[in-house]
């Protein structure tokens, strides 16, 4: 018997994409498929310009491939027209991106609010609430009235989270959003996307160089030139997992 | 306060060189206009400082100083109830001979005299107006005497080939077409070789100067003369002065090259602005926000810019005006100058804006995801 669980939110199929022409043509994802599922939290790893982030931006219909399919809800999203497509992504899609990129003049609570007022078309009153309650929920009460440049980088990449998360999307995808961190922040940031993954039944993929993240995740995914792999979780980030995160930074 | 208006006074660097193009092009526009109507102005002055509320002039005047004769006998036809006072005045262009040789062109005023006149301009002061009835006599301004060939009261010239005599001057009359020669009516006709009976213009004073719409409107059924209210006869004549000198085409080519410079200097100050946060503008785009929606906030950026521009424009030309107009230069900013200046700015902006949305396009989610 299969739940929804079970059932994928998204899937890729024989996704194809290259960059360039002639002799500088370089092939960055060849006939790549990948499901994500709800509630689950899948890390996407490998070398740099294995093509990580060309699959992120297929998948969150950012860029299009050359050939192949992103299906969501039985719709193939690079089958839409441009406004389908936008619509897509401000009712499912989040996203946290690694340089923050917050908007310099708003404070945390008007990050978010205008992501649904801009894209939902939610009153301002709704707005204002949502976006307090999941600040509220990421720690950053005392924070709503700040601008980034007030925050550290810790709190931004969380305003960057809730202002993901806000619109209560079905899929989060979030690049590198560790990268910018020391750890301890890095640590907390990914605990908190565990916890909304759970919370929220949210399919999550990070895309990441950082090993650290890997006990974190349900399911791992190696790109390595193009081709996907999928593999277990190792033995020792199991148990890293297991004992807490500081006893594996001791490791390290 | 909407995300837009936080946004510009957060990152007011950005936006401050397009809200002083703004400002820039409209002063220029103004302070142009205002020159160009204040310059013209002069042409009319004959008559803006009379003291009539209708003018009768020849069918089709184009020009207050281009009138031909027409009968005195006209003046019956005003012989109506809103109708308080008519007389004839003489004014036309006429040449004037150098005591040296020579000739100048001149507009030759020949009107009734005694205090009240309609014809009669205010700087003629009763002492001149007594000394004008004698015949042959003239008064002229103080600035025209080097172009008549004259120096002092008493000096004589030819009008026609009459002879006149110099018995007064003004000081503050000016004209653009020639010099102003001012008489009385009987020393006039001869030198506008003017026949017995006839007049250039009659001139009527209402007993209510807010009827004489009216009465201009029913004097019209009139085919053999052209009745004016004071306003229109001025404004006719201004207009006259603009199209047939080029003037207009002058000054509205250095005001068209002022918005032309305007419109460039805002349009890349809103493209360099679009394109420093086109990567917030990425955001919002991969959040699910349309470029539809971006490019109303341009927009509206946009407005605000414009609105700005226009706040700071109109005092600093107000001040300018004030300094020109101290320094001798007639620059009239009237409301009408303003309505046209303050739309074609806003339009101006509206499109540097439009075509700052260009930039829309260069959203890519490359610079989101490196």
């Amino acid at each position: 018997m299969s739940s929804d669980q079970d059932y994928p939110v998204l899937q890729g199929h024989q996704l194809f994409r290259a960059f360039g022409s002639g002799a500088e043509r370089t092939v960055a994802l060849d006939s790549t498929s990948i499901n994500l599922y709800p509630g689950q939290f899948t890390l996407l790893m490998g070398p740099s310009g294995s093509g990580k982030s060309t699959l992120l931006a297929i998948l969150s219909a950012l860029l299009p491939p050359d050939s192949g399919q992103v299906v969501v809800d039985g719709r193939d999203i690079w089958s839409m027209s441009d406004a389908e497509r936008v619509q897509m992504r401000s009712d499912h899609f989040g996203f946290v991106f690694q340089g923050y990129n917050l908007f310099p003049a708003l404070n945390a609570r008007q990050q978010l609010e205008i992501v649904l007022r801009w894209g939902q078309h939610v009153s301002a009153r709704e707005a204002r609430s949502r976006s307090m309650a999941i600040l509220e929920r990421l720690g950053l009460g005392k924070k709503m009235n700040l601008r980034p440049n007030q925050m550290s980088g810790g709190e931004k990449q969380r305003v960057a989270i809730a202002r993901a998360l806000v619109k209560n999307p079905r899929i989060c995808f979030a690049d590198e959003p560790t990268s910018n961190l020391d750890w301890a922040h890095g640590e907390n940031v990914v605990r908190l996307l565990k916890e909304m993954v759970n919370e929220l039944n949210l399919s999550l993929l990070v895309v990441t160089h950082d090993h650290r993240l890997e006990p974190f995740a349900d399911r791992i995914l190696y790109l390595e030139d193009g081709h996907l792999l999928e593999r277990e979780m190792s033995e020792q980030a199991v148990a890293a997992y297991q004992s807490g995160s500081e006893s594996w930074e001791q490791e390290r | 306060m909407s995300y837009t208006i936080t946004t510009m006074i957060y990152e007011y660097r950005r936006f401050i060189t397009g809200v002083i193009a703004v400002a820039f092009s409209l002063v220029l526009m103004l302070i142009q206009g205002g020159l160009l109507i204040g310059l013209f102005a002069v042409t009319s002055w004959p008559v803006d400082y009379t003291s009539a509320d209708i003018w009768i002039g020849a069918p089709s005047v184009i020009s207050v100083d281009v009138g031909s004769p027409i009968p005195e006998a006209y003046l019956t036809r005003l012989n109506q109830p809103e109708i308080a006072r008519t007389e004839p005045l003489h004014l036309a262009f006429s040449f004037w001979t150098k005591p040296s040789g020579g000739s100048e062109l001149c507009i030759v005023i020949g009107s009734r005299l005694e205090e009240g006149s309609l014809g009669l301009m205010k700087q003629l002061t009763p002492e001149l107006r007594t000394l004008l009835q004698e015949p042959g006599s003239v008064v002229v301004d103080k600035s025209d005497l080097k172009r008549l060939g004259v120096e002092k009261v008493g000096d004589t010239a030819q009008i026609m080939g009459h002879r006149v005599r110099i018995v007064g001057m003004t000081n503050t009359v000016k004209s653009m077409a020639g010099p102003l020669i001012f008489c009385s009516l009987d020393t006039a006709r001869p030198l506008l070789h003017l026949d017995k009976d006839h007049t250039i213009y009659i001139l009527a004073k209402c007993h209510k100067p807010e009827d004489a719409p009216k009465v201009v409107e029913e004097l019209k059924k009139y085919p053999t003369m052209a009745p004016f209210t004071t306003n229109e006869f001025s404004l006719r004549t201004r207009m006259h002065w603009l199209t047939m000198t080029k003037g207009g085409i002058a000054i509205g080519y250095a005001a068209s090259l002022g918005l032309l410079v305007g419109a460039m200097i805002t349009s890349q100050t809103l493209y360099a602005a679009t394109l420093a946060a086109l990567k917030e503008y990425a955001v919002l785009w991969a959040l699910g926000i349309s470029r539809k929606r971006v490019a109303r906030c341009i927009m509206e950026q946009t407005l605000c810019v414009g609105i700005l521009g226009i706040l700071i424009g109109l005092p600093v030309s107000y001040g300018l005006a004030q300094g020109a107009e101290y320094l001798g230069a007639p620059v009239q900013i009237s409301l009408w100058v303003i309505s046209i200046g303050v739309t074609v700015i806003m339009i101006m902006t509206l499109l540097a804006g439009l075509a700052a949305l260009r930039s829309l396009r260069l959203i890519e989610p490359s610079v989101l995801l490196r």
